[in-house]
């Protein structure tokens, strides 16, 4: 029902705006250098609040968006995972990039083809409703994120080239690929892969995103739209991962996800008491609240694709390399995230973060801030220091189009920056900072030179959604860069199951993007969440720094 | 009086139609398709796209879709949003309690305030309270609702902890909200019962009045204040409709789930049922209001009659 995986996957959430924004837009970007470090505590993959089991009581979380639908199937809203990871079960559990323990499943295998994975379920798991948790749950699950009626966003992505399955017995599925598929093992471990209850689904038909049924260790109690999402204790909760530090039901007795869009007012709520968690604390107020007795901050870097520009290779004049290349030596990192981000940041060198399984550190070696040398090669491709500072060739300026949200707090301070970084070498910015609408129709068609990305993602393969060329025509690749050696890689990547192969293969593609300049990278994500000291322990934030992990959580220090 | 009613309310007929069909068609005129702001930036391919379309039922023909909305509309079904799946109706009718609320304690305040400050300045012409209650009521309409409203919270909710940061329902909740989303109203309203009452306190008749030695505040509240208030009234009727639909910053500060940011979100996203069904339920409020002003002349100036 779907093409070849290439144009259909995408693992990422949604970057946002107003209304329907991924945390990306509110948070303002918010970085971290060392600071994970200074954090204490931090060390491990999984980063934990002091923990001290305290059974009872409410336990309040500051969200940031409003959101589509409670459904994990459906969603594309990273704040609906973390709510869903609490309701839901995912079949295994990544407890660091790349490491994988048991969830739902208690073993798994792979075929050698990567094209096929059996999966071993573990029993007497019962769903919210009574209802058994077996392998028909969960190909249930899996044929209803295919199914187009179900216009299923994120999942959709994840699931990739997606065959069908096979239940040998009640407690084996065997799930089958059109084409190796390596990054499935990190997709399921995603909450928008974990299996619904089909009895639920069947009872609440198009109202399932209101009321969720899975098998985690919370139940929904009540959901207002736009408002609250309120769980309560499931008390049948016997099947915890091995990543948590106790079994059976959660300490908390209800956890409330409050819905506060604005960052002064979540802020505001954690400090008056009325939170006792929030997310996307606002990078203004981070040194404020790391001098704060009564507030605990909690943060680390996404795994991923961090914030950074795509270069249209197919339009003129950046279809020259040494423009391109102009672009990354042209550009002061550590300035930009002062400017944009407060200064918390760390300048990325590859188009994958730091944090991501396969990152190469050897990729900080290939560029530096020089803009001499960025000079020297736009000397090189004919293009000379002309009238206005604005280089010229053949009577032509040498101008670039940029194109952005202008919804976007982010976007629109990285293009103003570069507009006057770019400047200092020659080359000018036009800024197109359009709506949504607007913006999607312009870079779809190819109208600009640059643009900007960030993606969230468990898994390297995101460098398929950003360089292969399946996704080149009007899709995510918005570089439109085609090279058919890099497609080999991506592929021969995404089959290979043995990790040391697999890294290398990263490494291959990392250096060969940067070589040819196809994007430039500019910094690296991170996630800040603070809680109230003292009154909450057992807060764990996973090792994507996208999720807090609550079924440890307790009140009280 | 009674044919006065029925006739307005049967012009409210085709108010509603032409509403709902300008939005429906500015809504096709906007640039961008729903079924790929749906996907936004997930990678999809035109066969996807064309799968997504067609569930949402985006490739019939404009009128055929209009039709389909129009029909299920007058038999009290608004659809399912493009968003969220649900119930358009419930999406309305969760949110809409919240909105009134709000708008009604909003406008309560405005009055008292506006009502009280206008007062005082009109009688006290010229001195410190008019200066004062004129520099109160310039604040009013300068300061952004956006920085009152977290001046407020930081304020109440933080410092002296008397009320929340954020609002659900409730009266406690509703005490921020309301005093931010009221004072630009209420500072309107001051400026414009000021000036109605100087006008009205130059007339002849109150001379006579207080000529045969009626006492001040019979003056001003039986004869004075009645005359008026007529486009006080029908300022408020205009700043009511505003107040519902207009509360979108108020909303998103104090994480308040309403119909303005319910409208503003589904616009971006290009939600066609959901847009449709607020923009209906909010263009019947705007109708209901007006009527109601235009019923309250006649009881406020028996001079005008709607025969």
């Amino acid at each position: 029902m779907t093409g070849p995986r290439g144009e259909a996957r995408r693992r990422g959430q949604r970057r946002g705006t107003n209304g329907r924004l991924t945390r990306r837009t509110v948070l303002g970007g918010a970085f971290g250098v060392a600071a994970a470090v200074a954090l204490g505590g931090l060390a491990g993959p999984i980063r934990r609040a002091a923990a001290a089991a305290q059974n009872g009581g409410e336990l309040f979380y500051g969200l940031t968006n409003r959101f589509d639908t409670l459904d994990p199937n459906v969603t594309t809203f990273t704040d609906v995972g973390r709510i869903a990871y609490h309701i839901f079960d995912p079949l295994i559990w990544e407890s660091k990039a790349g490491t994988f323990v048991p969830g739902l499943a208690e073993r798994w295998e792979i075929n050698a083809a990567a094209d096929q994975y059996t999966f071993h379920l573990r029993r007497g798991v019962r769903f919210h409703d009574g209802a058994p948790f077996d392998a028909e749950a969960v190909k249930f699950t899996f044929d209803r994120i295919v199914d187009p009626a179900l216009k299923s966003q994120s999942a959709f992505s994840f699931i990739g080239p997606y065959a069908g399955s096979t239940v040998p017995d009640p407690y084996t599925i065997v799930v089958k690929f059109k084409e190796p598929y390596a990054p499935f093992l990190s997709s399921v471990a995603q909450s928008v892969m974990a299996p619904v209850s089909p009895a639920a689904v069947k009872k609440f038909g198009n109202d399932f995103g209101t009321h969720p049924v899975g098998t985690g260790p919370f139940k929904l109690d009540s959901y207002t739209t736009d408002s609250v999402v309120r769980l309560v204790r499931n008390p049948d909760y016997r099947w915890a991962p091995s990543l948590f530090k106790h079994q059976g039901p959660p300490h908390l007795e209800a956890l409330s996800f409050r819905i506060i869009p604005e960052a002064s007012t979540r802020l505001a709520a954690l400090r008056s008491g009325e939170m006792h968690v929030i997310q996307d604390v606002p990078t203004q107020e981070y040194a404020n609240l790391k001098r704060d007795a009564g507030v605990q901050l909690l943060q680390g870097e996404l795994a991923g694709s961090g914030w950074t520009m795509m270069i249209n290779v197919t339009r003129t004049p950046t279809d020259d390399v040494r423009v391109r290349q102009a672009l990354e030596w042209g550009v002061d990192k550590a300035a930009m995230i002062k400017v944009a981000w407060q200064g918390l940041g760390t300048p990325a060198s590859s188009v994958l973060t730091s944090a991501t399984f396969g990152f190469d550190p050897t990729t900080r070696n290939v560029y530096r801030y020089d803009p001499k040398k960025a000079g020297a090669l736009l000397d090189e491709a004919g293009w000379k220091a002309g009238a206005g500072g604005v280089r010229q060739k053949d009577g032509q300026d040498l101008a670039l189009d940029m194109y952005y949200r202008a919804d976007n707090t982010d976007f629109t301070a990285m293009a103003t920056f570069l507009q006057s970084v770019y400047a200092q070498i020659g080359i000018k910015i036009e800024l197109h900072g359009l709506s949504q609408a607007g913006y999607f129709s312009a870079v779809r068609a190819g109208k600009h030179h640059l643009q900007f990305w960030w993606e969230t993602d468990p898994d390297p393969d995101v460098v398929r959604i950003l360089l292969y060329s399946k996704n080149a025509d009007g899709g995510t690749n918005r570089n439109r860069y085609k090279n058919a050696e890099m497609d080999t890689l991506i592929d021969q990547a995404a089959a290979t199951t043995d990790s040391a192969k697999r890294r290398q293969l990263y490494s291959k593609i990392q250096m060969k993007a940067l070589r040819e300049a196809v994007m430039v990278p500019f910094a690296d994500p991170l996630n800040i969440f603070a809680y109230r000291k003292g009154k909450v322990s057992g807060v764990v934030l996973d090792w994507s720094a996208t999720n807090l992990l609550l079924y440890d959580a307790a009140l009280g220090g | 009086m009674l044919k006065y009613l029925r006739t307005r309310l049967l012009l409210a007929v085709p108010t509603v139609v032409l509403t709902s069909a300008i939005v429906f068609m500015m809504l096709f005129l906007i640039p961008g398709d729903p079924a790929s702001i749906y996907i936004g930036e997930q990678t999809a391919t035109p066969q996807r796209l064309t799968e997504i379309r067609h569930v949402m039922g985006l490739d019939r023909p404009l009128y055929v879709q209009y039709a389909d909305f129009a029909w299920k509309a007058l038999h009290g079904d608004l659809g399912r949003s493009l968003q969220t799946n649900r119930p358009v109706t419930a999406e309305v009718a969760t949110r809409f309690p919240n909105t009134l609320a709000l708008a009604l304690a909003a406008m309560a305040l405005a009055a008292v305030l506006g009502f009280g400050l206008g007062l005082v300045s009109a009688l006290n012409r010229n001195s410190v309270f008019d200066s004062l209650s004129m520099m109160v009521a310039l604040f009013g309409v300068s300061v952004p609702v956006f920085w009152l409203a977290l001046l407020l919270i930081m304020l109440f909710a933080v410092r002296l902890e008397w009320l929340p940061a954020t609002s659900q329902s409730g009266l406690r909740d509703l005490v921020l909200p309301t005093v931010s989303l009221a004072l630009l109203s209420a500072a309107t309203l001051a400026r414009l019962v000021r000036s109605s009452m100087l006008e009205i306190l130059r007339l002849d008749y109150l001379t006579t009045a207080r000529a045969k030695g009626l006492r001040g505040i019979a003056v001003v509240f039986r004869h004075a204040l009645p005359n008026a208030v007529i486009p006080v009234i029908t300022a408020m009727g205009l700043q009511f409709g505003s107040l519902l639909s207009g509360a979108v910053i108020t909303e998103t500060v104090f994480a308040r789930p309403g119909l303005g940011k319910l409208v503003v979100d589904s616009i971006q996203n290009k939600d066609l049922p959901t847009v449709q069904g607020v923009v209906l339920v909010l263009a019947l409020i705007y109708i209901g209001m007006n009527l109601l002003v235009d019923i309250s002349y006649a009881f406020i100036d028996p001079r005008i009659r709607f025969e």
